[in-house]
């Protein structure tokens, strides 16, 4: 274990402690929840930029965008 | 706390004179300017206490753990707060921590890399105990960060009750609103409106040094508290309940922090002559009103001290608005902060790449990083939510920054060891009694981790796992890239023997180390069987040290055929520009114009059943972080349509 770890166990191991000794954390869900919730809408906006830098996987995926077969008016 | 929470803060309120570090002599008109500038960006946290500090010590029964504003509790919790603030911030961190300067930076990351110089392992590879304890340090200045907006803005609002008490219901929402707009307003940058910030700061002192003087005038034994024997009076008559009566006189003082944080923008100068001729005047006599106020009233009378000096509607209004604009300003120096201390720990390779925005065309150190922007409104808004008064907020306030104050102590005796050569006597002479404060105050503030501490000891110890995980994913990387690449005399043998195919141009491959070919290069000329006329092996090594004259320390080595290694050193306060610093190397013969320059990445898809020392929980977020993070190409400010990369699998 190295001295990172350490730390790490020995905060959780108090919070823990503590958790037990007073029947929970004050707040710890709803501020848990909230984090939670906030992460979601940003990995959603993430995800929408991403698709807003990539038009053509979504052209694509409409018919009227795909090359016309061959031997049609097109061709 | 404020920007406080960060080494080196930008500087919003700054004029542009002192936007860079300026560690000389500067003139009488730069100085006061720069001590303006100190008291708006340095000062918003701790300038702000005197909203919610007393009142949780002294408003019974309207606060859970205020005692009775008797006159021996008035003059004892004073005589705390006084000595508190001598103590503290007078003599350990204007006296003598502000001494430790790295390349003119503070705070804890610098000073911890003060400590270590420029390595920051141990020859087993390890991160040295003085760097883990300074990541430590600062993971805990996210954690109690998060709560100095949620909390001076709550503290401000709450006047609108003193106004009247139909008001009360308008104190969350308001909150929150002007929270939110903060945030919002965070990505077009705090440039235009920073120069008022000073201004604004130094009325807020004024104010509230002129109140509490009116309060003080009318009971002027309240300045007994000056005597110490009144503060230890106090605590050996209060035993259990006066020590927890102590992590709330702490609150005068959580904003510590921000005079070694931002020595870097400032100078430490006037951050000092701020301090003893504005701040510390203003706050004392502050505090010393709000105690006399309390004496001159019934037991029990008053619920909020602060805005109870205001005895007239139009004062009260005024000071409301004042104290509005003043804990804003305070936030604005902790978010500013959390950018700056952000990007430090991204240029250390202790954090994942992230989006960073300049906002000013002028300034470097004005930044925005969105992802941060949002995760701190989130627990801002979830902290105001849930605890709904500055009482509530108290209670989680103070254990981090009390952590991080002890760890600021204990590397400080590190630099005197060290760096200056004490002798161990007179290193410990300093080291003992900050440490015997630093950890009383963490004692009190720890009896608080169930009612609301636990949220800055999680959060930063999230940070920090985050930080060292990054660290050790990266190394572990490493590790097995260079087990990959071959040494450059065979790689240069190998196309002596059989020349592939050139194409004109210049290509760019980003390498790791120093030494080798990177995996890049070899899967580049594996698949595509060809080399570039020119082609540069370039490193950026980003020093543990705040600046480099980067024209001086390019390192430039042609291989031969064609080859050349750059070899970049840059501070990590300095952005990694890379085709800004090829350019710089057209005296070695390398030409790396835009149009013609190819810039080679490798991206890796990580695998988590590798061998590698890491434990299985690290690979698992480091993977994640990994793909999460923002590509180099931002990072080292490559042109997007000039970059290719190459997939590369690496089990871990």
């Amino acid at each position: 274990m190295t001295g990172d770890d350490l730390i790490i166990a020995i905060v959780l191991g108090t919070l823990g402690v503590a958790a037990v000794v007073h029947g929970g954390l004050d707040g710890f869900g709803p501020i848990a929840g909230t984090f939670g919730v906030a992460i979601v809408i940003q990995r959603i906006a993430a995800w929408r930029r991403r698709r807003a830098q990539f038009p053509r996987a979504k052209l694509t995926s409409r018919s009227e965008d795909r090359a016309p077969p061959p031997g049609s008016a097109g061709d | 706390m404020d920007a406080a929470t960060t080494p080196a803060v930008p500087a919003p309120s700054a004029p542009a004179v002192i936007a860079h570090s300026h560690h000389g002599p500067i003139g009488r008109r730069a100085l006061a300017l720069a001590s303006l500038g100190a008291l708006g960006v340095v000062y918003g946290d701790i300038g702000t206490s005197p909203l919610y500090a007393l009142k949780e010590c002294l408003a019974y029964p309207a606060t859970p753990h205020a005692v009775e504003a008797n006159v021996a509790n008035v003059l004892g919790v004073l005589s705390l707060v006084f000595w508190a603030l001598v103590l503290v911030v007078c003599l350990k961190y204007l006296v003598f921590v502000l001494r430790a300067d790295n390349k003119g930076e503070g705070g804890i990351l610098a000073l911890a890399a003060l400590v270590q110089g420029s390595a920051i392992t141990t020859k087993r590879g390890r991160l040295a105990i003085p760097i883990i304890l300074g990541l430590f340090g600062a993971g805990l200045l996210f954690g109690d960060g998060i709560i100095t907006p949620a909390i001076s803005v709550l503290g401000a609002m709450e006047g609108l009750t003193e106004q009247s008490p139909a008001l009360t219901d308008l104190v969350v929402p308001l909150t929150i609103g002007i929270l939110v707009l903060l945030f919002i307003i965070q990505r077009y940058g705090t440039g235009r409106i920073g120069f008022a910030f000073g201004p604004v700061m130094l009325l807020w002192f004024f104010s509230i040094g002129i109140i509490g003087l009116r309060w003080t005038i009318e009971r002027p034994d309240v300045l007994q508290a000056i005597d110490p024997r009144h503060a230890i009076a106090f605590l050996s008559g209060h035993s259990t309940h006066g020590f927890i009566l102590l992590g709330l006189v702490f609150l005068v003082v959580t904003g510590g922090e921000a005079l070694y944080a931002d020595m870097g923008h400032f100078g430490r100068t006037p951050i000092r002559i701020a301090w003893f001729t504005v701040a510390l005047p203003g706050l004392l006599l502050c505090y010393f009103g709000q105690g006399a106020l309390l004496l001159s009233k019934p037991v029990g009378t008053v619920a909020n001290p602060f805005f109870a000096m205001c005895d007239s509607p139009v004062l009260l209004v005024y000071m409301i608005a004042l104290a509005t604009a003043a804990a804003v300003i305070a936030s604005q120096a902790l978010i500013s902060g959390v950018f700056s201390l952000t990007r430090q720990a991204m240029q250390l390779g202790f954090w994942p790449r992230v989006s960073v925005v300049h906002t000013s065309a002028n300034v470097e150190g004005q930044i925005y990083i969105p992802e941060m922007n949002w995760l701190l409104m989130a627990g801002c808004v979830a902290l105001v939510l849930q605890f709904k008064t500055s009482s509530g907020l108290a209670s989680a306030y103070g254990i981090a920054v009390t952590g991080t104050m002890g760890i600021t102590t204990y590397l400080y005796y590190l630099v005197c060891r060290v760096r200056w050569g004490y002798s161990e006597g007179k290193a410990l002479a300093f080291l003992i009694p900050f440490l015997i404060i630093d950890m009383t105050f963490f004692g009190a503030n720890a009896v608080k981790i169930a009612d609301g501490g636990w949220f800055p000891l999680a959060v930063g110890t999230l940070v920090f796992a985050v930080m060292t995980t990054w660290w050790r994913g990266r190394m572990e990387l490493s590790r097995v890239m260079e087990a990959g690449t071959i040494p450059d005399e065979v790689f240069l043998a190998d196309i002596a023997t059989a020349p592939p195919a050139r194409v004109s141009g210049t290509a760019v491959f980003m390498s790791s180390g120093g030494d080798g070919i990177p995996n890049v290069l070899l899967h580049h000329i594996k698949h595509n069987q060809v080399l570039h006329a020119q082609n540069i092996l370039f490193s950026a090594k980003i020093e543990p040290v705040p600046w480099i004259d980067t024209e001086h320390t390019m390192e430039v080595r042609s291989l031969g055929h064609g080859m050349y290694r750059v070899i970049a050193r840059v501070g990590f306060m300095q952005q990694t520009d890379v085709p800004r610093l090829l350019q710089r190397c057209s005296d070695s013969g390398i030409k790396a114009e835009r149009m013609t320059t190819t810039y080679y990445l490798g991206r890796q898809t990580l695998l988590t059943t590798g061998k590698s020392r890491m434990a299985r929980w690290r690979k698992l977020v480091f993977s994640f972080l990994s793909r999460n993070a923002r590509s180099p190409t931002e990072f080292f400010n490559l042109p997007p349509n000039r970059v290719v990369e190459l997939g590369l699998q690496i089990e871990l």
